[in-house]
């Protein structure tokens, strides 16, 4: 009877062994997956110098903002509008150029005012997202402390900023998004 | 003892062990989880902790900056719409800013002091992204070297905690950001070679003087990101950045902590009356917001 016992126990001891041994192994297989890096860079720049005191007061006097950022207007001082649009100081003074509008508009429809400073003058959103999308990437936005960027992720796992492979530029993002940011006016 | 009874307990141990194993996450998994639960979400809040400060010094001077803001959200999937508002302090001047943020309908709307300005938005999809930010904030832990450092209690719920530091290319961009925010105003004249951006970053010690670590609690339950801590500094003399010039250090240091909240919960994100107009278009935004990036408050 004991031996009879010891048996049933030991067989229900191994059946609930089994199935906590499949349950674990279940539980236990990893998705692993590996993230292979890419880098790249553009730089973006302007031309038109020459600027004044006089130039500012009169950007100021208008009420808005005069600014210089050394990846816009060759780094002369410019006049900055409401939106993404701005003159450079000197040729607003002289009324050679007058503000349009206010922001831009991205082929996706979406308005950018120059907050959002991901894409600045000389690079193209929509066409960054379209050749990321061209290589079979998406895009993906990844926070940081100074705002979010975006990365095209391709298919073999490699990451690009989207606005280097639009133009073919290969370098470092830290030169993409720094001057990006710098470049915002 | 018998042989039957060593071969029980052997593999009563041998089960044990495989349990407590199978509860451990690995970190890819928790990773992609993670991921698959921000891709899921409906509403969540959220409220934001920043500091930025940055000490400027030479010969002649020793200065410092230092800002904190305050921001908190809504974000509303199932209907569209989010809202956020933003409070920047300037420690030195204690001068208080503030921008707020609703995107409701196809129009995005703005209000900085007592400004309102109205931003029409066709692609709704994509304003939608802008404002849902966990995936964003997901997918720094994605490409981040992280461990699973224990377990915390956190807001109640059981989470995991990760500690790390952002891949290489994501350092070096915050690196790069920091540095030249870290110029916007400064008192200290900003280097020829950064201004005309042939600075090549391989040619500095930056990186090894600068450093992001980042802490992060995921639920245990559902995967949800809770909260997300981003701790990063830097410093520059005229040796890191390996240009001649009179002898001068910036110490730069952000910090930043994320919690989010009421997952699922029922939002009603109204837009205010004064929000319907007139509006005075935004001339500008004070130069103190870009200390915190210029992209987003």
């Amino acid at each position: 009877m004991t031996g009879r016992f010891n048996k049933w126990k030991l067989g229900f001891l191994f059946a609930g062994l089994c199935v906590v041994v499949v349950l674990a192994t279940v539980l236990t297989v990893a998705g692993q997956s590996t993230y292979s890096l890419g880098s790249n860079a553009p730089v973006s720049s302007a031309s038109n110098p020459s600027t004044s005191s006089s130039d500012r007061a009169y950007c100021v006097g208008s009420g808005y903002l005069y600014r210089t950022a050394p990846g816009i207007n060759n780094g002369q001082g410019f006049c900055q509008f409401g939106g993404n649009s701005w003159c450079d100081a000197h040729t607003f003074a002289t009324g050679s150029c007058s503000p349009s509008t206010y922001g831009f508009y991205n082929p996706y429809g979406d308005y950018y005012p120059y907050y959002y400073s991901a894409y600045p003058y000389g690079q193209n959103y929509g066409g960054s997202i379209n050749s990321c999308q061209d290589y079979g990437g998406s895009v993906e936005t990844i926070h940081t402390p100074y705002g979010d960027v975006d990365q095209c992720v391709l298919p073999n796992g490699n990451v690009m900023n989207p606005n280097g492979l639009y133009n073919g530029y290969l370098g470092d993002n830290w030169n993409y998004w720094a001057y990006s940011f710098l470049n915002a006016p | 003892m018998k042989f039957s009874q060593s071969i029980i307990i052997m593999l009563a141990i041998l089960a044990a062990a495989t349990v407590v194993s199978a509860q451990t996450v690995s970190i890819d998994q928790l990773k992609q989880m993670s991921e698959k639960s921000a891709g899921n979400l409906t509403t969540y809040t959220y409220t934001r902790s920043a500091n930025s400060d940055f000490i400027f010094t030479n010969a002649s001077l020793k200065t410092e900056f230092d800002a904190y803001k305050a921001t908190k959200g809504q974000v509303d999937l199932v209907n569209k719409s989010g809202w956020w508002s933003s409070n920047l302090t300037d420690e030195e001047s204690r001068n208080i800013l503030n921008w707020e943020g609703y995107f409701v309908g196809s129009s995005e709307y703005w209000k900085q002091g007592q400004n309102w300005t109205k931003f029409p938005v066709n692609d709704t999809a994509r304003m939608m992204q802008n404002y849902n930010e966990i995936p964003g904030e997901v997918n720094l832990l994605k490409y981040s070297n992280l461990k699973i450092v224990g377990s915390e209690k956190f807001q109640g719920e059981d989470t995991y905690k990760l500690v790390g530091s952002p891949f290489e290319f994501i350092c070096k961009g915050i690196c790069g950001l920091q540095l030249l925010s870290a110029y916007i105003e400064s008192p200290l004249p900003m280097p020829e070679k950064l201004k005309n951006g042939t600075l090549e970053f391989n040619t500095t010690s930056l990186e090894n003087n600068s450093h992001t670590v980042l802490t992060a609690w995921v639920s245990k339950d559902k995967y949800l990101l809770k909260r997300l801590d981003i701790n990063s500094s830097l410093t520059v003399t005229p040796k890191i950045l390996n240009i001649s010039s009179p002898d001068f250090k910036i110490v730069s240091t952000l910090n930043e902590s994320t919690v989010y909240d009421n997952f699922g919960s029922h939002l009603n994100i109204v837009l205010p009356k004064e929000a319907q107009g007139p509006y005075s278009p935004i001339k500008g935004t004070d130069w103190r917001w870009a200390v915190f990036g210029s992209i987003r408050p």
